[in-house]
């Protein structure tokens, strides 16, 4: 299989085509944890890449080594460890921000996005691609994230970053938006405009392709065999 | 044979290596992130210490007392003591600092810790409150040249009752000269 990678399409997709949370729909549940914020949307975003773009990195060098057999605890192990030493990292030098993400740092070991990756991309492809795609979909997930947690940040309590940009004179901060139900709100109206720029740009289904168990899936098993011909690898 | 090793043991053997390779990991970066979390709560101790007590740059334990630190300055000679006092708060446990310099007065109180109500009795554990009792020779009494915080009562008798307690641990060490 020697295909041809572009590198700078590799990267790309992750931010619109395939932006992992508002196409593919992963890791939505730190997306609407941690987007209370604009920093902490941040600090989240950029944990996970680093995890992601590593983790990405390994499995890839291991694909030829690790059986199919176990790959699954083998990808998990391998996600958990860096997940942990980012961790302790960020405890001893960013103490706030450890403060600030909470739970959720540690929540990216079983956060889709990463092991989604893996499955669909690391354990598939040489290393170099698989960095980029690490860092394209990184990237998707931090701009998302910051997006959404500039939006209720601002309509949730009139800052920016922590600054008061809107004060409380001229707008009356809209509460909700910081609550959970504000969170799909926004999340909702995002997946909205990501939609429609996905459709101007060609758009893409994926069905089964996109779904990280794709390979050990009954239904396509299934779809296989009675001839009604499958979307998916 | 040949199927049971592949089958069974390749795929155990490279999933106990992976295993084994990230807990290494692991422990390196664990001892490694640990060292620098100690190193900086030694370093943040030190500074507020000598923020409670002026003129001093390095501290000693004290024989008898855990609480309780000796305090010099650069020359070597006695800055005075710091003591670290647990009380009760309003809402759960503070913990403050008193610095009692080697004329017997306190030199600086600081909260390093609590649970008061924040606005109201949060108020107690700042500059504001803690700077009336820098001074003080003898115990602090409420009402009597100490002004509580108002709908704070609680949260301000525990902070004078830090600093009494600060202040009995000196006459017992410095020996009664206070009283």
């Amino acid at each position: 299989m020697n295909k041809h990678y572009s590198l700078k399409k590799e990267f790309t997709k992750g931010i619109i085509k395939e932006n992992p949370v508002l196409c593919l729909l992963l890791g939505t549940c730190p997306t609407l944890a941690v987007t209370t914020g604009a920093i902490n949307a941040v600090g989240m975003g950029a944990a996970a890449t680093a995890v992601l773009i590593c983790s990405n990195i390994v499995i890839s060098s291991l694909r030829k080594f690790i059986p199919d057999t176990v790959r699954i605890p083998a990808y998990i192990t391998i996600i958990a460890g860096f997940v942990t030493i980012v961790q302790l990292l960020i405890k001893a030098f960013l103490p706030s921000i450890d403060e600030a993400l909470g739970i959720f740092l540690p929540l990216i070991v079983v956060n889709c996005i990463i092991l989604g990756r893996a499955e669909m991309y690391a354990s598939k492809n040489p290393v170099i691609p698989s960095a980029i795609d690490g860092l394209g979909m990184g990237v998707g997930f931090t701009a998302a994230l910051l997006c959404m947690g500039l939006i209720r940040e601002l309509f949730g309590a009139g800052k920016v970053f922590g600054l008061q940009v809107l004060p409380e004179s001229i707008f009356t901060p809209i509460a909700v938006f910081l609550l959970p139900a504000g969170g799909f709100f926004v999340f909702g109206m995002l997946i909205a405009v990501a939609s429609r720029i996905q459709g101007k740009l060609g758009k893409k289904d994926f069905e089964c392709r996109g779904c990280p168990s794709a390979k050990g899936c009954a239904a396509i098993a299934d779809k296989k065999n009675t001839g009604e011909g499958a979307k998916a690898e | 044979m040949k199927s049971v090793f592949k089958k069974i043991i390749k795929p155990a053997a490279i999933l106990f290596i992976i295993c084994f390779v990230v807990t290494v990991l692991l422990a390196l970066t664990a001892e490694f992130t640990d060292r620098v979390i100690e190193e900086k709560a030694k370093r943040e101790l030190n500074e507020t210490r000598k923020s409670v007590l002026s003129g001093a740059v390095s501290f000693e334990a004290v024989d008898g007392y855990e609480n309780a630190v000796y305090g010099v300055d650069e020359s070597n000679n006695p800055a005075g003591y710091v003591f670290t006092i647990t009380v009760d708060g309003y809402r759960g446990e503070m913990q403050a600092i008193v610095g009692i310099g080697d004329d017997g007065k306190v030199d600086g109180v600081n909260i390093l810790s609590h649970s008061e109500t924040p606005g109201l009795g949060s108020k107690a554990t700042e500059k504001d409150f803690l700077i009336q009792f820098e001074g003080l020779f003898e115990k602090a009494k409420a009402g009597q040249g100490v002004d509580m915080i108002t709908g704070a009562t609680i949260s301000s008798e525990a902070v004078i009752r830090a600093v009494n307690m600060a202040i009995e641990e000196y006459i017992s060490i410095a020996g009664g000269e206070n009283e």
